[in-house]
């Protein structure tokens, strides 16, 4: 029997477990050094009066002792006690904007544990993010993917998704921060 | 004489000349897709609703000149309108909004910048550059983003003399979008 899951919004209690969902995306795109998140500031930018950014959880309820991750062997060991249920997968998005066509909605994250893969809650919780996108009257939704991601880039074919990178010529650039303090300086 | 101008928040009064820049550099992008039909659907009505309610969609900066070449410290204006009898004009506007990182938190997403090219090299893209940078750091930003046309050497020069670096080519990232016709279509499916 498949198990259930519920996909709604985080709440301020979920940010533990997304911290550790972060940091297993992270090691998956040989990144985890860069991780400095932390619960108590996702906390702080996530569910104040103006919040940096939405986020979707998906849930598991109760305990799935057979099919524990590594997220739930964390959460064991950093709190001392087994949560009654366990987030398995979350999207991260924020509005954004697009000065030709108005409101648009950037996908920062959207990750679920390889043991509850195939089960269509990615796409799923792809949908309900593009749903709200449009319900808010935006004209696109963007996101970032590594070139070397095969398994994310055929995701995003499937849900119709195209790189503008390769397509018009974008290229995504960057000022660090201590760069930034430079600049401030100069 | 060089010319005296002030960089200054945008206000609502702004938003009509703000569309006139926006539509010029739309017409710099489309130099390059001469197959592409594209109109900006922008409009000062829009850009009031998005950037000067309770959550503003965006943030924005204005350069402006006007025949007073005293002119010497920014003023911020308090909500007049620029276009009944003033002789200011606005010459330049960066528009950014902030967005998260999952890893380092906070950013500024820097989605325009121009200035009108009869008054470029006197150092207004980049001092409307260093107020948005300000306002990352200020705002405990781990960095800024924004992106630029591979064929757009200008630009990238300038990036460069900030100290910025291509994500893509350094870390192979590629932009993904997804548009609202699809978005109605993944809806429906």
């Amino acid at each position: 029997m498949e198990p259930s899951y519920v996909i709604r919004k985080a709440t301020k209690g979920d940010c533990q477990q997304i911290v550790q969902l972060i940091k297993e995306l992270a090691s998956f795109e040989k990144r985890k050094e860069h991780v400095k998140m932390t619960p108590e500031v996702l906390q702080r930018d996530g569910f104040g009066d103006h919040p940096y950014f939405h986020c979707l959880v998906a849930e598991l309820p109760g305990a799935t002792q057979d099919k524990a991750t590594k997220s739930a062997e964390h959460t064991a060991r950093d709190t001392g006690k087994v949560p009654d249920s366990k987030i398995i997968g979350y999207a991260l998005y924020f509005s954004s904007y697009d000065t030709h066509n108005g409101r648009a909605v950037y996908l920062e994250d959207i990750y679920v544990c390889p043991d509850f893969r195939g089960q269509g809650i990615g796409t799923k919780m792809w949908k309900q993010v593009g749903k709200m996108a449009l319900d808010n009257g935006c004209c696109r939704m963007r996101w970032a993917v590594l070139d070397w991601n095969k398994q994310a880039i055929e995701f995003y074919a499937k849900m119709g998704g195209w790189d503008v990178t390769n397509g018009k010529g974008y290229h995504l650039y960057q000022l660090d921060q201590a760069d930034l303090a430079k600049l401030a300086q100069s | 004489m060089e010319p005296s101008y002030v960089i200054r928040k945008a206000t609502k009064g702004d938003c009509q000349q703000i569309v006139q820049l926006i539509k010029v550099t739309l017409r710099k992008e489309l130099a390059s897709f001469e197959k592409r039909k594209e109109h900006v659907k922008m409009t000062p009505e829009v850009l009031q609703r998005d950037g000067f309610g309770d959550h503003p969609y965006f943030h924005c900066l204005v350069a402006e000149i006007s025949g007073d070449a005293q002119a010497t410290q920014p003023t911020e204006n308090t909500g007049g309108d620029n276009s009944k009898g003033s002789d200011t004009k606005l010459i330049g506007y960066a528009l950014y909004y902030f967005t998260y990182s999952t890893f380092k938190g906070r950013m500024v997403y820097l989605e325009d910048i121009y200035v009108c090219p009869d008054f470029r090299g006197h150092g207004i893209g980049t001092k409307m550059w260093k107020q948005v940078g300000k306002t990352a750091l200020d705002t405990g930003c781990c960095r800024m983003q924004w992106t630029v046309l591979d064929w757009n050497k200008r630009a990238k020069d300038f990036y460069s003399r900030m100290g910025a670096w291509d994500i893509t080519n350094g870390e192979g990232w590629h932009l993904y979008q997804l548009d609202q016709k699809d978005l109605a279509k993944l809806d429906q499916s």
